[in-house]
């Protein structure tokens, strides 16, 4: 069977297996069909939550078909649908005989307060994930109440389950829940402590901090010493948690790799400041050392060897995944016809103009790259304005028809710019597009 | 896998698991 979809059946039968389980050892109940269902919906959600430790862990296995943009979202998604069907779990159990004061009463027994509990928890931690930028929390904390709440709600989840479920009685059920929950509980504890600590073990070195733009700086890691340096796919990208010493912030967070593994003994991040950890890249200096790990991520056009004419679009510092495949086809002379449409506010904001001129002379790849300013200087000779459809459908020409389309720009840059790729009949496949973030 | 298939794939959990879910509650009731 191909990789994805024997991920997703796997998925599938780890969220069934309570269902079969109980098919096969429990089915009869004395309850009417709302408390089922209510109960059913319960156990549902319960290996949902399990799973979304799996997707949330970086599990090269799990993550190599898809990439982490896709199961993230996956996660993201999954874990609103545990949450609804955990808020309707309550009203079927009282609509199935078991009594509307389960919903609003106070006087009950234990588990069922520690159910409580873990909704009103459940609900705080979808809520702060779906809408963490509108309620103004910043990445480190949301991670560090995600990281709490996540795990406080399963084993909670795992308690109340386990005494107020007569499926519970039965052994292999038992068996089940204790398993799925070792299984969660182990994997969240390989992921945010063991893990950690083996990359410290590892640490690469920051060799050279180069000025790129304003506010935009390359950084070079040089591997471990007697280490060789990670294999990647141009476009990849890395998590890094940097160690500079002065009181600058260690924290985890994901860069886009520019470089290219064809650039041999190095590889390198071109990060903007923009957020409050970003703010202070410029200040790392040659020598700081990093816990990194990669590669992560299918922005790549080597995925798809059939392509043989490509387009890649980038807004701002989105250029990072697609100079890191530009690289990847001029070092590898690779017989491929690419057009770069560059979107920028001004002129300085240009990271890698005179790279990227220099790789038009050559032809191989054939480039060709049009630049697009929004606010451009007097002198300015090339596109201005936006990257609308007009402009999309006139620059892009006939290679709509024919071409592979790689996008990587803001979120509401990529938003528009996909649906007029849609809108000009650009087929689904021969559209892959990265957020900024995860 | 695109972004595409991803919410079928989606789609399809969801829509086999709430299936299988409403059938053994029926099945545990009657």
């Amino acid at each position: 069977m191909r990789p994805a979809p024997l991920r997703i059946l796997l998925y599938l039968v780890v969220l069934l297996l309570p269902f079969l389980t109980v098919a096969t050892y429990h089915l009869k109940t004395e309850d009417v069909y709302f408390y089922n269902l209510g109960r059913c919906f319960a156990q549902l959600a319960f290996a949902i939550i399990v799973l979304q430790v799996v997707l949330a862990s970086r599990l090269r296995w799990v993550e190599r078909p898809f990439g982490l943009n896709l199961t993230f979202p996956f996660h993201r998604r999954m874990g609103t649908v545990a949450a609804v069907l955990l808020l309707l779990h309550p009203p079927l159990m009282a609509l199935g005989g078991g009594g509307w004061h389960l919903l609003y009463g106070l006087n009950v027994e234990w588990y069922i307060l520690v159910a409580k509990t873990a909704l009103a928890l459940l609900l705080v931690n979808v809520s702060l994930s779906l809408w963490r930028v509108r309620l103004g929390v910043k990445f480190e904390k949301w991670r560090l109440w995600h990281d709490i709440l996540g795990p406080l709600v399963l084993v909670l989840a795992f308690t109340h389950s386990w005494y107020a479920s007569e499926d519970f009685k039965v052994r292999p059920m038992q068996v089940l829940w204790v398993t799925y929950l070792a299984a969660a509980v182990w994997l969240f504890v390989y992921h945010r402590l063991i893990r950690p600590l083996q990359l410290r073990d590892h640490l690469y070195r920051v060799l050279e901090v180069k000025q790129e733009a304003p506010k935009v700086w390359t950084i070079k890691f040089a591997p471990p010493p007697g280490e060789r340096r990670f294999d990647f796919q141009p476009g990849q990208f890395q998590f890094v948690t940097l160690f500079r010493g002065g009181g600058l912030p260690v924290e985890e967070h994901h860069f886009t790799i520019a470089s290219s593994p064809t650039e041999a003994g190095f590889h390198a991040s071109t990060i903007k400041e923009s957020g409050d950890f970003t703010a202070s890249i410029g200040r790392t200096r040659p020598g700081d050392t990093a816990a990194i790990q990669a590669p992560f991520g299918r922005f790549s056009y080597v995925f798809y060897p059939e392509a043989r004419d490509l387009v890649f679009i980038a807004g701002g510092i989105g250029i990072t995944p697609l100079m890191s495949n530009l690289r990847h086809l001029r070092d590898t002379k690779a017989d491929r016809r690419v057009l770069l449409l560059y979107a920028n506010r001004t002129e300085s904001d240009i990271v890698f103009r005179e790279e990227l001129a220099r790789m038009e002379i050559g032809t191989r790849p054939e480039l060709r790259v049009a630049h697009i300013l929004s606010k451009p200087g007097e002198d300015w000779q090339g596109e201005t304005g936006h990257l609308d459809r007009e402009k999309l459908a006139r620059l892009v020409g006939d290679r709509l028809a024919t071409g592979t389309f790689f996008l990587c720009c803001p979120p509401s840059m990529l938003q528009g710019l996909v649906q007029s790729l849609r809108d000009l009949e650009v087929a689904e496949a021969r559209l892959h597009f990265e957020y900024f973030s995860l | 896998m695109e972004f595409k298939q991803l919410q079928l794939v989606t789609a399809w959990v969801i829509g086999i698991s709430l299936v299988l879910a409403l059938g053994l509650a029926w099945l545990r009731s009657v």
